[in-house]
Formats: structure tokens, C-alpha cells, sequence
């Protein structure tokens, strides 16, 4: 008889990925796996290939080659509406909030677009309603969004992501220019999402943050993969210090 | 209950006050074949083809964000229609409506590939299929091209005036009425996501393409129905008259003077511009394009939101100077399309 295996069936699996732009490689041979509830970091330099591996994960980018495959099923090629309906939703790196809507509408969007089978267990309406709950923003529901702090449009952008009622949330720089407090509000929301099962690649460049939150961290630079492992081990490889972190962040850890 | 609170309510209130408003305003409109003779009735019947144009042109231009600069070819093909199947056919006027709005919503649904272009391309994309169309009609035997039939189509007129008045009144209420639903409902939040970022609209599950296209054949029926109703009226019909390129410039004009975006800009700007029109014809006849063209010049630089906007920013202003903090509103754009919840 076979035995379990000891790690259940990747959530998200990426296998040799690229992407070349014209003569410009983006992403060469990148490879990971997500498991379900797992929090992974995926760190670089700027220009390392992060967000081309986001883009081309949510169904903006078509892969150049290599496969991704999202709960057993291979989405390379699929339209980002159709991944985001199978449950793999990103942020943006510039907060990304419709404008002229309120936070009300602007989370309310996205529970409306819900796939049948979701939209049949929870009106659209109660689905925004616990995203709001869930992100602390019942108060200023009826606020236009944009007039918000940044802190607080951060959090109708993890709202507007809850309400898709995703299984992966792909962060990019969602702490980028916050401040701390903000910073702490922020990284307490995703460690509820992952309590809720949800697992999350967070691409970030504060490094405390990352080896914080995450379970796993995937390195990349120059659009391949250079490391993956637990953060306290990816954070002590000298190849990992040498291209990105930097000598004086091994000795602060 | 002042103007000013009222006016935000209707705004930002329920859809059955919306509609109930458009219903006041038919009635008071209704009223006018009482007081007015024939010119001003038939100058009526053309603001209101020109408003249900703009209107129409308003949910995918405005609304979406997608200027189509051909729609004009759906009021031409619903005025073909009409004009095959009444004099051809001998089917009745309400017939010869339905088959012109189907007609120009099946070509709609031709179109669907051209939403892949954005902006510029998308507009001169919709330019270029108006002008195929164009030499289509001159040159099939079926409309009466050139070749081996007399050109154009004439009419009898299948009603009288007070009649066509009510038709069209009539349609301009269904027009508009549908669109304040529309853009209340599921497409209305997609219209507006897909306007302000289709890349993150699409991110959040939006079927952009779907949305577009059912937005599409909406703003494209509509004039086909009134290009239909309008046949009868005009008693001629040739490609000349009703696939003229000014047909699709007056319903862009209408709709970014009044205000773009807005259930009332079309209205608005439909109302304005034809009374400008009318001042400016019978006053200064030589300089009447010149009036005419520095106005909307003037309104578009001066609030690129058009009338509804300067009205709107009015309202804002009194709102917030009632209140002790200022409820800043969003910028450049007349909120109007998307609901909010008390």
C-alpha cells in the first residue's frame, strides 16, 4: 500500500519557467512550489524578475515556456479572469484602487465578478461585508477610496483580494511606503489570512518582514532562481548576502 | 428638503428614484404638442433623436471608456432597415424597429474582435468598419445601390406629427431608462472597473471582453431602433442622409458637452447645444459654426467633465460648506456611474 505523501499536493506548482521579451530574458528556468496555507517569500534585487513572475502567474504575461500549474490544473495561457475565478488573486505594486468608487464599491466589484459556485454559498453583499469586517474598514465604507490614507488603501486592496475568496493571495510590495504601525496592521491581516488557509507569495523588499511572515523563501535575481529554503538558512548563504541582503543584514539576524 | 440635498439623493439614491424622475421629466415634456406648432415640434423630435443617439453612444464612449467613432453606422442600418422593410417588405413601423435594433446588435457583435485595440486604434478601427458599411449600402442592389435602382428610399410618412413626437419621446424615455438600470447594475460596476484599469479588472475576475461586448450591442440596438423609427420620419432615406459622418460627431459632441460618463450629460448637453444651436442660426447666421464651435471648445477646456460636472461641482460645494468637514469629491470624474451603499 502506498503512504501518504509527507507534504500534500502542491497548491501551485511553476516548472521551468520563462520569459523573454524580445532579446531581454526576464525569467529563466524559475521553479517552486506553494503549499496550501504556506506562506512563501519570494526576494531579489529590483529587476530580478518578481513581478514578471507575478504577471505572468496571474495571466498578464503569457509564459515563453515552462508550465504553472494552480491546483492541479495548468493555467499558463489562461485569462487573468479565468485564474483569478480558480482562485490565484494579486495586489499591485502601485496601489491600484478604482477611483471615484468608494471602499464599499470598490471591494463590492470583486465580490459581484465571484464564480457561480462561490457566488451560490454567499450573496455578494455578505462576502463584502466580512472582507470589510475582516480588514477593519466597516468605518469608512462609504469613504472614495483614493481620499484614504495609505495604510488604509492597502487594506481595501487585501479586502478587494479577500472578496475574489482566493486559496493563493500574491502580494507585491503591499508594505512599500507604509510606516510601521501600518507596516504591523498589514503583516497581522496576512497572518490571518494564512490562519484561514489561504497561502500568500509575498514579494517584499524589507527583509525583516519577509523572513517574519514566511515559511519558505524563494530567492531570485537576474531571472533565476539562486536559493530556496527556510528563511533563517536562506538568510545566513553567502550567495543569497553577496547579490542581495547585504553583509550587514547576516550580521543583524 | 433643499435642491441641493435633493439633487445628491437622486444621485446617489435607489434606481426606482432615478427612473421616477425620467418619469416626471416625460410628463412635463409630454405636455408640449398643447403649447407649440409644427417647427417646434419637429425641432423636438430631433433633440430627442439626438439625446437617445448621445445616450447610447454614452454607455460604451462614456461609460466604458471605449469612444467608438462609427456608431453612426448602426443609426444608418436601423434607417436602412426601416426603409427596406416598410417600402420593400410593407411590415409595420413597431416591426421594422425590432429588426433595426437586432441588425445593428448583431454587427455590434461583429465587432468584438476590435476590443482587443484600446484607445486611438479602437476608434479609428470603428471609423474604418462605418465606411465599409458606408460603401456596402451604395453599392448592393438589395438597398438600392447605385448600380440598378433609383438611390435612396422614400417614405410615407406612417404617422402624424404629434404621433412621431410620442414615438420618439417615447423611446428616449426607454433609452434612457435602460441605461440608468444598466449602469446600476453587475455591467455598470465592470463598466467602470474596466474604464479606470482593465488590467486590474480583469486581475479581480472581471470577463472584460464579455462585459464589453454586451455593453457594445446595448449602445449599438438603441440608435438601430431609432434609426428604424426614423425612417418614416425623415420620408427619405439614402446613404447620404443617414450615414453621415456628422451623425457620429453630434453624438460625441452631445455627450462630452453635457458631460461624459453620466446618465444626465447626454440630456443636458442634447438640451444645450441645440438651443446654442438654435441662437446661433437665428441671430448670427454668418458666424454660426464659429459661435457654435468656440462654445464647445470653451465648456470642454474649461470642465473636461462637461455641464454635468460644472453642475455637480456646484453641489459638492454647497453640500460641504453645510457641513462642518468637507467631503473631498472625486476628481475629474461626475460619480454617477456606480452605486453607492447607505
Amino acid at each position: 500500500m502506498a503512504t501518504a505523501s509527507p507534504l500534500p499536493a502542491p497548491l501551485l506548482r511553476v516548472e521551468n519557467l520563462s520569459k523573454v521579451f524580445g532579446g531581454v530574458t526576464a525569467l529563466n528556468g524559475v521553479g517552486f512550489d506553494v503549499h496550501p496555507g504556506e506562506v512563501v517569500g519570494l526576494i531579489g534585487p529590483n529587476g530580478a524578475g518578481k513581478t514578471t513572475l507575478f504577471n505572468v502567474i496571474s495571466g498578464l504575461l503569457p509564459p515563453s515556456g515552462g508550465t504553472i500549474a494552480f491546483c492541479g490544473r495548468s493555467i499558463g495561457g489562461l485569462r487573468p479572469d479565468e485564474i483569478c475565478a480558480l482562485g490565484a488573486v494579486r495586489t499591485f505594486q502601485s496601489a491600484s484602487l478604482l477611483s471615484g468608487m468608494t471602499v464599499w464599491d470598490n471591494v463590492h466589484v470583486a465580490s459581484l465578478f465571484r464564480p457561480a459556485e462561490r457566488a451560490r454559498v454567499e450573496s455578494a453583499a455578505a462576502c463584502t461585508r466580512r472582507a470589510l469586517a475582516f480588514c477593519g474598514l466597516e468605518d469608512c465604507r462609504d469613504e472614495i477610496a483614493e481620499t484614504l490614507s495609505i495604510g488604509d488603501q492597502k487594506r481595501v486592496e487585501i479586502a478587494r483580494a479577500m472578496a475574489t475568496g482566493p486559496k493563493l493571495l500574491m502580494t507585491d510590495e503591499i508594505l512599500a511606503g507604509l510606516n510601521a504601525a501600518d507596516s504591523e496592521g498589514i503583516l497581522h491581516m496576512l497572518q490571518g489570512l494564512k490562519r484561514e488557509g489561504i497561502s500568500i507569495i509575498f514579494v517584499e523588499h524589507d527583509v525583516r518582514s519577509v523572513m517574519r511572515l514566511s515559511d519558505r523563501v524563494v530567492v531570485i535575481a537576474q531571472g533565476r532562481k539562486l536559493a530556496e529554503g527556510e528563511p533563517d538558512a536562506v538568510a545566513r548563504m553567502p550567495e543569497v548576502i553577496s547579490v542581495y541582503l547585504g553583509g550587514r543584514y547576516a550580521q543583524g539576524v | 428638503m433643499n435642491f441641493v440635498s435633493m439633487a445628491y439623493a437622486i444621485r446617489t439614491g435607489p434606481v426606482r428614484n432615478q427612473l421616477l424622475c425620467l418619469a416626471v421629466f416625460l410628463l412635463v415634456v409630454a405636455l408640449c404638442p398643447l403649447v407649440m406648432n409644427d417647427y417646434w415640434l419637429r425641432l423636438m423630435v430631433f433633440v430627442f433623436v439626438n439625446i437617445g443617439l448621445a445616450s447610447s453612444w454614452n454607455l460604451i464612449g462614456g461609460f466604458g471608456g471605449y469612444a467608438s467613432f462609427g456608431h453612426g453606422v448602426f443609426f444608418g442600418v436601423g434607417a436602412f432597415a426601416g426603409a427596406v422593410g416598410m417600402v420593400r417588405f410593407g411590415l409595420p413601423l413597431p416591426a421594422v424597429m425590432v429588426i433595426g435594433g437586432a441588425l445593428s446588435a448583431a454587427l455590434a457583435a461583429l465587432f468584438v474582435p476590435v476590443f482587443r485595440q484600446k484607445g486611438l486604434y479602437f476608434a479609428l478601427s470603428t471609423l474604418a468598419v462605418m465606411l465599409v458599411f458606408e460603401t456596402v449600402l451604395q453599392r448592393w442592389t438589395f438597398t438600392r445601390g447605385l448600380r440598378s435602382y433609383d438611390l435612396g428610399w422614400t417614405l410615407a410618412p406612417s404617422l402624424p406629427l404629434e404621433g412621431f413626437f410620442y414615438l420618439f419621446l417615447g423611446l428616449l424615455g426607454l433609452i434612457v431608462g435602460s441605461i440608468i438600470v444598466v449602469v446600476r447594475s453587475k455591467i455598470g460596476y465592470a463598466l467602470h472597473a474596466i474604464r479606470k484599469d482593465e488590467v486590474l479588472a480583469s486581475s479581480i475576475g472581471v470577463r472584460t471582453t464579455k462585459y464589453k461586448a454586451i455593453t457594445f450591442m446595448i449602445s449599438a440596438a438603441w440608435p438601430g431602433v431609432l434609426g428604424a423609427a426614423f425612417a418614416p420620419f425623415l420620408a427619405y432615406v439614402s446613404v447620404q442622409s443617414v450615414f453621415d459622418v456628422s451623425i457620429t460627431l453630434n453624438m460625441i459632441l452631445i455627450t462630452i458637452f453635457g458631460g461624459a460618463g453620466t446618465v444626465i450629460g447626454p440630456i443636458v448637453g442634447g438640451i444645450a447645444l441645440s438651443i446654442i444651436d438654435q441662437i446661433a442660426w437665428g441671430n448670427f447666421l454668418e458666424y454660426h459654426r464659429l459661435i457654435y464651435g468656440a462654445l464647445i471648445v470653451a465648456i470642454t477646456t474649461l470642465h473636461p467633465g462637461g455641464l454635468a460636472s460644472v453642475f455637480w461641482g456646484w453641489v459638492e460645494r454647497r453640500r460641504s460648506a453645510a457641513k462642518p468637514v468637507p467631503r473631498p469629491s472625486a476628481p475629474g470624474h461626475p460619480p454617477t456611474s456606480a452605486p453607492r451603499r447607505a
